[in-house]
């Protein structure tokens, strides 16, 4: 058990600040298999949320959309100006923080049909396909197309942050979103 | 920069728990007092390396023992070997040797830093572990000099180290623990956040990494996105990088980006700031030796930056920048009249060439070259500022030149041929641009600096030059004058000058052949009426230009008499005056005279005699001293007309030649005032004139 020690201060147990992270991350963090050790439970992932948790989902789909967009920047950015050695590293960075955090963000199924949450979902996956587009991983952006279109089916009115910058109904982005798959 | 870095360190100092409490004063007396400083060391690891030596030695006061005799006691020598692998022990060693490193830049501690550093390898599950663990790397590839390695280690502490504490952080946070004293390395995450911004920032450009940062610039833009400066109540605003790091994003989304590089806005930021230290000793020690090494360090830095730009975007924005510095230096070498050794690697046909090929996305295409995210506002807009920099040069330079001419007569012709030289090129750039085409990228003020330009290469041959100017240079500098009379006819000066050109050729009889064109033009535009009809700023001195250029006579008084002539001018008016008055009073001395031979030969006198009349008698005398009356007559009366002509046209024209007078200011402001609103309308009567 390692001890945490303030200069000056008392020597405070760390497991005891785990604990209680981890029971107020619960349904918040993604990643609290590989910080403590164990698996959340399926009921915890996809519990309703409501009140504080909800906040807290919506601030880190929120972010999550707003880094994702600045990755594309960045991608974009670089492979207009051949910068293919930028290119190769960045790609690895993308694809290891995809793994990490942002699938199992998505995973969460409750929040594709939550009413507070969907649009912030919807608009995190469609900036996932536009960066697997640029990355021009074909196979999974077209995975993600689809999955999108199953997810959301018969609500393809819904106003959606795509293209970047943009809005556009969620029928039209996916549309788009096809299209560019195909032109790179 | 150095300073906020400064006051950064001494903010966070603040922060330490403990620091310089008292009680805790005397409990950090305590031998491993030390372990605590380095656990919280991600909090003052940032500082400059004289605050952060200032801090270590404070600490080191504080502890009894310096940071160096610590990590020899502690972490060193046969007792620490043989001592079973500690983790904690492993990280605070690593930390210990990174301070000493960054406080005094000695690589060998880092070394030692990376050699404890790769001891926690197998410990990386822990956040704290895996921070260090990744920042040491990182600091070790700065100081090799690899910049993938940097790049790497950079984002593998994003991904490792500061992602995973981001939601435990916000959660805490929400619940106002972020501070409290078990929330453990969760709390960090705002020094963390500073901490790789400024290591991207700054530490990177101070350890000479000048290329292929640019997977970073999405960290950047992620530490912009409420994660520095996001916690005033952890870190006060003034001691964060905030401001910097804004400054720079808006560079690096803005329209002087070399489309979202983020290695070429740390380079042309560097660069500006070196300019700005150059500009601050040329205006406070003027062309001393340290100001000339201040402007060469700039200089080199806008030349590192141009070749790091891989766009017509970025290179646009080196120049502009570049030209100010070189206009600036040339202005001073005037103003100073020094002319150091200086040499800048940066030419005003270099920054023509980036024009030109800017102009030909005018069409369409302006997004290949840079602005796709900015638009076609800011593409326009960046041309419009590299043109009034390449004005600003072109002239500064020039004036420069014509300076140089009159303080040295010896070399006059080849100063004066220089500055000929500029001022053609200014005028050859404009003339390719200043089209229905290209006029949209040109800045307003560009036809006044044509306008510099052409009357400067005319005065440059004939007022300049120590030896006569051939024919084909005066007749060079003719058309150069009447261009600029074209491009603005306000400046009364500019027709004296082209008459002295002419008077040059014995030629000054074909000067109002040469300038009612440009009388008419004015007289006849639809552009001035409306100016004035407006009554748009400094329509009155427009109108006034317009009336006096309606009259022919104040035309000659502009190209013929000068301002001082006014009085003398108003003086031969009264002169005609007395003269018709006289004539008046003679003529009514002729008809009383006529009168009274009338009278004395009792009958009108025939207009001539008849053939068969007898010689000339005593009355035949008379009728010849009334003939002599008569011719006197008709002479003083034709002198009468004349000088009626001659009162009523000076009348007239005297006091539309005193109005242009009042005119004589607007060429000073316009030069002052790149936004003065008759700029526009200077714009607008060339194209109508063109058209």
């Amino acid at each position: 058990m390692q001890e945490h020690t303030r200069p000056g201060g008392r020597r405070v147990p760390r497991f005891g600040l785990a604990l209680a992270l981890a029971a107020l991350a619960a349904c918040a963090s993604p990643t609290t298999s590989d910080e403590f050790g164990w698996e959340r439970t399926a009921a915890e992932k996809s519990a309703p949320s409501g009140g504080e948790s909800l906040a807290q989902r919506k601030f880190e789909l929120r972010r999550a959309q707003r880094d994702m967009v600045a990755f594309y920047e960045t991608l974009d950015s670089m492979q207009s100006r051949r910068d293919y050695e930028g290119y190769t590293l960045f790609s690895g960075f993308l694809d290891a923080y995809m793994g990490i955090y942002l699938e199992p963000l998505l995973e969460r199924e409750g929040q594709s049909s939550h009413p507070e949450l969907m649009a912030l979902d919807a608009n995190l996956r469609l900036v996932k396909a536009q960066v697997l587009v640029q990355l021009r991983d074909t196979g999974r952006a077209e995975d993600a197309i689809e999955d999108l279109e199953q997810r959301y089916r018969g609500r393809e009115n819904m106003l959606v942050d795509y293209p970047i910058g943009t809005q556009s109904t969620l029928g039209d982005a996916l549309k788009l979103l096809r299209e560019r798959k195909w032109n790179g | 920069m150095k300073k906020t870095a400064l006051s950064f360190a001494l903010a966070l100092s603040a922060l330490l728990p403990g620091a310089a409490a008292g009680p805790a004063r005397a409990e950090a007396r305590d031998a491993d007092a030390w372990a605590g400083y380095l656990d919280y060391a991600y909090v003052y690891s940032s500082a400059e390396p004289e605050a952060l030596r200032k801090r270590l030695a404070e600490y080191g006061r504080e502890a009894g023992l310096s940071l160096a005799d610590y990590i020899a006691r502690r972490f060193e020598g046969p007792a620490a070997e043989r001592a079973p692998f500690d983790e904690a022990r492993a990280r605070r060693t690593a930390i210990a040797h990174l301070l000493l490193y960054l406080a005094e830049g000695e690589p060998l501690e880092l070394e030692k830093s990376v050699e404890a550093a790769r001891q926690l390898e197998d410990r990386l599950g822990r956040h704290e572990n895996r921070y260090w663990y990744h920042y040491v790397l990182a600091h070790r590839a700065l100081e090799k000099g690899h910049r993938y390695d940097f790049v790497a280690e950079v984002l593998r502490l994003w991904l490792r180290a500061v992602v995973p504490l981001e939601v435990p952080y916000e959660t805490l946070h929400t619940l106002s623990l972020s501070e409290a004293p078990n929330s453990g390395f969760v709390s960090a995450l705002p020094y963390l956040y500073e901490n790789v911004a400024r290591m991207i920032l700054i530490r990177s450009q101070q350890m000479g990494l000048d290329r292929d940062l640019d997977p970073l610039s999405a960290v950047v833009r992620l530490l912009h996105d409420g994660r520095v400066g996001a916690h005033p109540d952890v870190i006060p605003a003034e001691a964060s990088s905030r401001d910097y790091l804004d400054r720079i994003v808006a560079r690096l989304n803005g329209p002087e980006s070399d489309e979202g590089s983020l290695t070429f806005t740390l380079a042309l930021f560097e660069a500006s700031k070196y300019h700005d230290q150059a500009r601050g000793l040329l205006a406070s020690q003027g062309l001393d030796a340290k100001t000339v090494e201040a402007l060469r360090v700039a200089s080199g830095a806008y030349e590192a930056a141009l070749n790091r730009a891989t766009t017509d975007q970025g290179r646009c924005a080196v120049y502009t920048r570049v030209l100010r510095l070189l206009g600036e230096t040339y202005a001073a070498k005037q103003r100073l009249a020094l002319d150091p050794e200086f040499e800048v690697p940066f030419s005003i046909e270099g920054a023509i060439d980036v024009y030109a090929r800017l102009a030909e996305a005018l069409d369409g295409g302006f997004e290949d070259l840079g602005y796709r995210k900015v638009g076609r506002q800011a593409y326009v807009d960046a041309m419009r500022g590299l043109w009034e920099e390449v004005e600003e040069a072109s002239l500064n330079v020039a004036d420069y030149y014509l300076g140089r001419a009159t303080e040295q007569r010896h070399l006059a012709d080849e100063h004066s041929r220089n500055a000929a030289r500029v001022y053609g090129r200014y005028l050859s750039f404009f003339l390719q641009f200043a089209t229905p085409r290209g006029q949209e990228a040109l800045p307003d003020s560009a036809y006044f600096a044509a306008y510099e330009a052409a009357r400067g290469f005319g005065d440059a041959f004939l007022g300049y030059a120590a030896r006569d100017p051939k024919p084909a240079e005066i007749e060079l500098a003719m058309q150069r004058y009447r261009s600029a009379l074209m491009l603005f006819p306000f400046d009364r000066r500019i027709w004296s000058g082209l008459t002295a050109a002419l008077g040059r050729q014995g030629r000054e009889s074909e000067y109002m052949d040469l300038v009612r064109p440009v009388a008419e033009s004015v007289v006849r535009s639809r552009s001035i009426e409306t100016w004035i009809r407006q009554r748009e700023p400094g329509f009155e001195r427009v109108e006034a230009t317009r009336r006096a250029l309606s009259d022919s006579l104040v035309i000659m008084h502009l190209g013929f008499a000068d301002a001082g002539s006014v009085d003398e001018l108003d003086a031969k008016l009264g002169e005609l005056r007395a003269r018709r008055s006289q004539t008046e009073a003679r003529l009514a001395s002729l008809a009383g005279q006529r009168s009274a031979l009338e009278g004395g030969a009792g009958e009108s006198l025939p207009a001539a005699p008849a053939e068969d009349a007898a010689p000339a008698t005593p009355r035949g005398l008379d009728r010849v001293a009334l003939h002599d009356l008569e011719r006197q007559t008709v002479e003083a009366e034709e002198l009468l007309q004349q000088l009626d002509r001659q009162i009523g046209a000076r009348s007239q024209a005297l006091p539309l030649y005193r109005e242009t007078l009042a005119t004589d200011g607007l060429a000073d402001e316009l030069r002052a005032q790149r936004d003065h609103p008759v700029h526009k309308l200077l714009r607008r009567m060339y194209h109508e004139n063109r058209s």
